[in-house]
């Protein structure tokens, strides 16, 4: 018997070939993605970090550090604290609201009726439209003299001298602090329920429809079916789907940069638009720099949240 | 020459040592089994002399030729999948024509080369189908085809049967055995199934969490069993056991019977047999009975034909008898076949 | 399946409406408006669904004719195709090595990299506001071109990753005994059947770039350079002046085709969000 090798021999590159080297391959076709996030997303972020830390502003390039002395002092402004406190006040209601609303629509698409597919297809219009868009057609709905819900609260007598609203014609949505937050969370809340719904609706779907039938022959009714047995199966995808929802709410810039530019006056800015007109109107980008920052801690924990949401659900 | 060895071949994975230093020479146009459990590591070996999984050590030398090193287009093998692994988006004769292409053969060449192997294994008609419009059967001939067509210089079969219902497996498996009679191709077939394994085999590895147990013919290995795992593991119904001093001894179901039936002139070895149960299965009658010192307190089994007509019934002590030169003697410890001793 | 009762039909029925009207009512309110006079507009009185005063067809031609509204459309197309293939070139192959060879710390990696699209361009946009200064791409369509990547990226090779993963790996290694290279199974075997999986990361990718706002209105101030997202709100006030039905008119020829499409591919969308937590 020939033996072509006579020792055996400890393989360490396996293939003389390039296109069949996994490792080599794999880092290859990894690298671009990789390389493109450290410089555009990773490198930014330092350098976010860099300019909270220093005095830089528009016109002046050079980075001298200051130390925390932006956080001291944006700490310090009323402004600021206001546009913190209004990113979680509008962030928390109105994911209670979509959540809420997102368990009744998924519900609701779970059954078959006519018109299903035009129905899901006007559900989806608002997350699927860009936000700036749809938020200018809400301006006009909520505009001080012509909003359409101020002529129909007038058609029904609610509005106008000697009403239950009124004396005047009109309820001026976005001048008045109260209604102006509420506006921009119903406008959060409209562009925020269909994603959760969808994502309600794929977690309802999954459910094994043999846990459902046993339900029955066991006899329990619609409500106890769904509390008992649907919602605590499908809380974890719930919870991605909070999750995601707090994420882009509490990061969202649009919504009121359109619709009040966090007005009036100051009452319904939020940590994104304040660190915009701090930083890119105002030109002092170490302040900007700052209130953006502040974003950070509460996304970071959403993220470990979802991770490990993630992976305990995970099937794959 | 051998056509495929194995050198001290090896594969961990962190810490599970999926092959453990396998030695193998398979001779030219052998069918070649390799059988063993779940997870012994069959799967793995085979999968290291294609070359889709690199060794932690050793090395595999195909046609005098050593491989180690070379991606598995480049070893002149090819392979059947448990699964068929037929791609879907391409038509059956593009299935079968993919190797051709990948030697850049000339679409003429190629066609033909496709209709004549789709002729050999009778799918001619199924040439414009996609794979999911075939049977299981008609998959598993498919994938044979794409196999052969390229003339590879050893074939490998992993448990291709064993997607195929039970019927179809029978017919299924002469097939294949006559095929490769046909093509005297090199071939190494991968099964957990010890009746495949005895039927198709020239010759037998079995295998066990990563280690060669016995290389041979099957007859061979079946009736001398060079330890415990292979003796029990060949042979339904599994071999009998009991334990005497240190020592297993063990003996097939089918050299057991009743000692009025025994019509010998060799030595016997007699004992007494407590049965509890009989079943009548046609063609062989199972006794499961009582013995003083079996192993592990297991019911012993007879396998009786059809022609032993003696009656035996259950609740009843009767005498057996077994020929002494049948019986198998394995130390307790070790599990290594060892030497005679006295029943 | 028992048939339902009357009433919960009927409730049923409501509530979808309900819910339909509420997501509708602004594009309603922007259709109409489209196509509505100064003169009806401009009077609170007026009904505000439906037309008072025949409809014209002056506000669109206003738009297209005296706006650069046009070239915003034309921007956002640029810009979208771009960036859609920058992404596949980048993406489709990190998906792969994620999927197929990076071994166990592949699937940690795909996390990483998709919790990268977690960070919001409004904690990046300062520091790349800088960045894109220095470069000298501000006020050209290709700083966007730049930045947006950086947000397709992520999500597309997480997506693009569980769907590589769902196909079998036999087929590659199939392959690669017939005679092919790791590289050229995948290309030819591998690719052919994630065509649906492309084509969600197209459909993501583009409308990603339609919608982003906060990169658009940071880096660009100059008109003619904007996309639809920045360019429709911002440009189309003159002064204190909102030509409403331009406006409204600008924004729902957008929204609608974007949301049709995003209709189709919705659930293989979706199933990227759900990152396997349900078996989409």
């Amino acid at each position: 018997m020939e033996q072509a090798a006579q020792t055996p021999t400890k393989t360490k590159t396996r293939f003389q070939y390039l296109t069949d080297r996994e490792s080599f391959l794999g880092s290859l076709f990894l690298l671009p993605a990789v390389l493109y996030i450290i410089l555009l997303v990773g490198v930014p972020f330092g350098m976010a970090i860099a300019f909270s830390l220093s005095d830089v502003t528009v016109g002046d390039t050079s980075l001298d550090y200051v130390g925390l002395e932006n956080f001291r002092r944006i700490l310090n402004t009323p402004q600021f604290r206001r546009a913190l406190v209004n990113s979680f006040i509008i962030t928390l209601i109105a994911q209670l609201f979509v959540i809420i609303l997102a368990n009744i629509l998924a519900l609701i698409f779970y059954e078959d009726f006519p018109g299903k597919w035009m129905a899901r297809m006007l559900i989806i219009m608002p997350w699927a439209t860009p936000i700036s868009l749809g938020t200018i057609g809400w301006l006009w709905i909520f505009d001080s003299k012509f909003s359409p819900i101020d002529w129909v609260l007038q058609q029904i007598g609610l509005l106008g001298p000697d009403t239950l609203l009124g004396p005047g014609k009109h309820l001026n949505y976005l001048g008045r602090e109260e209604l102006a937050m509420v506006a921009v969370i119903i406008v959060h809340v409209w562009r925020m329920l269909p994603l959760a719904t969808v994502i309600l609706l794929a977690g309802l779907a999954s459910i094994d429809k043999d846990l459902i039938d046993q339900a029955q022959v066991d006899g329990a009714k619609f409500w106890r079916i769904h509390r008992d047995i649907r919602l605590p199966l499908i809380y974890p995808i719930m919870s991605i789907a909070l999750l995601f929802g707090l994420i882009f709410t509490f990061s969202d810039m649009v919504v009121v940069f359109l619709l009040t530019r966090g007005g009036p006056i100051y009452y319904t800015q939020v940590l994104p638009t304040w660190a915009w007109f701090k930083g890119i109107d105002g030109g002092n980008l170490s302040e900007g720099a700052a209130v953006a920052l502040f974003l950070f801690p509460l996304l970071l924990v959403a993220a470990i949240l979802i991770l490990r949401s993630a992976k305990r659900s995970e099937i794959t | 020459m051998d056509t495929v060895e194995t050198i001290n071949l090896k594969k961990h994975f962190a810490e599970v040592k999926a092959v453990d230093g396998v030695d193998l020479a398979i001779h030219e146009g052998e069918f070649f089994v390799i059988l063993g459990p779940s997870g012994c590591g069959k799967t793995t070996l085979m999968r290291m002399i294609a070359g889709l999984e690199a060794p932690t050590e050793g090395d595999v030398v195909i046609g005098g030729v050593r491989v180690t090193d070379l991606p598995p287009r480049m070893r002149e093998v090819a392979m059947v999948f448990q699964s068929y692994a037929l791609y879907p988006h391409m038509t059956v004769f593009d299935n079968i024509g993919f190797p051709l292409k990948a030697k850049k053969m000339p679409k003429a060449e190629r066609r033909s080369k496709v209709e004549a192997a789709a002729a050999t294994l009778g799918v001619e008609q199924l040439l414009d189908r996609k794979p999911r419009q075939l049977s299981g059967g008609e998959r598993q001939r498919v994938a044979l085809c794409r196999a052969m067509v390229k003339e590879p210089r050893v074939l490998l079969l992993d448990e291709p049967l064993s997607n195929l219902d039970a019927k179809l497996r029978t017919a299924a498996r002469a097939e294949l055995e006559m095929f490769q009679r046909q093509l005297g191709i090199t071939t190494i077939f991968v099964t957990h199934d010890q009746i495949e394994a005895m039927a198709m085999g020239d010759r037998i590895l079995v295998m066990s969490a990563g280690k060669v147990m016995q290389v041979g013919a099957p007859q061979k290995i079946y009736h001398d069993p060079v330890n415990l795992f292979v003796a029990t593991f060949l042979g339904s119904p599994t071999i009998n056991l009991v334990e005497k001093g240190g020592c297993l001894i063990g003996f097939r179901p089918e050299h057991f019977l009743p000692r009025g039936s025994a019509v010998t002139d060799e030595e016997l070895t007699t004992v007494s047999l407590n049965v509890f149960h009989v079943e009548n299965l046609g063609a062989d009658r199972l006794v499961y009975g009582e013995l003083e010192n079996a192993y592990e307190g297991k019911l012993i089994t007879a396998k009786l034909p059809s022609i032993v007509t003696e009656v035996i019934e259950p609740g009843t002590t009767y005498d057996f008898v077994v020929e002494t030169s049948n019986l198998k003697y394995f130390d307790k410890e070790t599990g290594q076949k060892t030497e005679a001793i006295p029943l | 399946m028992k048939k339902r009762s009357l009433p919960k039909q009927i409730a049923l029925l409501t509530a979808v409406a309900v819910f339909s009207f509420f997501a509708v009512i602004p594009f309603l309110v922007m259709l109409i408006n489209t196509f509505k006079q100064d003169a009806d507009l401009y009077r609170p009185q007026n009904n505000p669904f439906w037309y008072n005063i025949p409809p014209t067809l002056d506000n669109l031609r206003l738009l297209f004719l005296e706006t650069n509204y046009l070239t915003f459309v034309k921007n956002s197309l640029i810009v979208g195709t771009v960036v859609v293939i920058i992404t596949l070139v980048i993406a489709v192959p990190a998906a792969y090595s994620l999927a197929r060879l990076a071994g166990r710390y592949g699937e940690t990696v795909g996390i990483g990299i998709f919790l990268v699209y977690l960070v919001p361009p409004s904690l990046l946009f300062i520091p790349l506001f800088r960045v894109v200064t220095s470069l000298h791409l501000n006020d050209t369509i290709w700083s966007l071109i730049l930045v947006y990547p950086t947000i397709s990226i992520p999500f597309s090779t997480w997506l693009l990753m569980g769907f590589f993963k769902s196909i079998p790996r036999d087929l590659e290694e199939a392959a690669m005994v017939d005679g092919f290279s790791r590289l050229t199974a995948f290309l030819r075997v591998v690719m052919p059947l994630s065509t649906s999986g492309i084509v969600a990361v197209i459909v993501f990718t583009f409308t990603l770039t339609l919608h982003e706002f906060v990169y658009a209105v940071t880096f660009i101030t100059a008109s003619a350079q904007r996309t639809i997202s920045a360019g429709v709100p911002i440009e189309l006030v003159r002064g204190d002046v909102f030509f409403w039905q331009s406006l409204l008119a600008a924004a729902v020829i957008v929204a609608i085709p974007v949301a049709l499409v995003y209709n189709f591919f919705l659930d293989r969308l979706v199933s990227g969000f759900t990152m396997g937590a349900v078996k989409g």
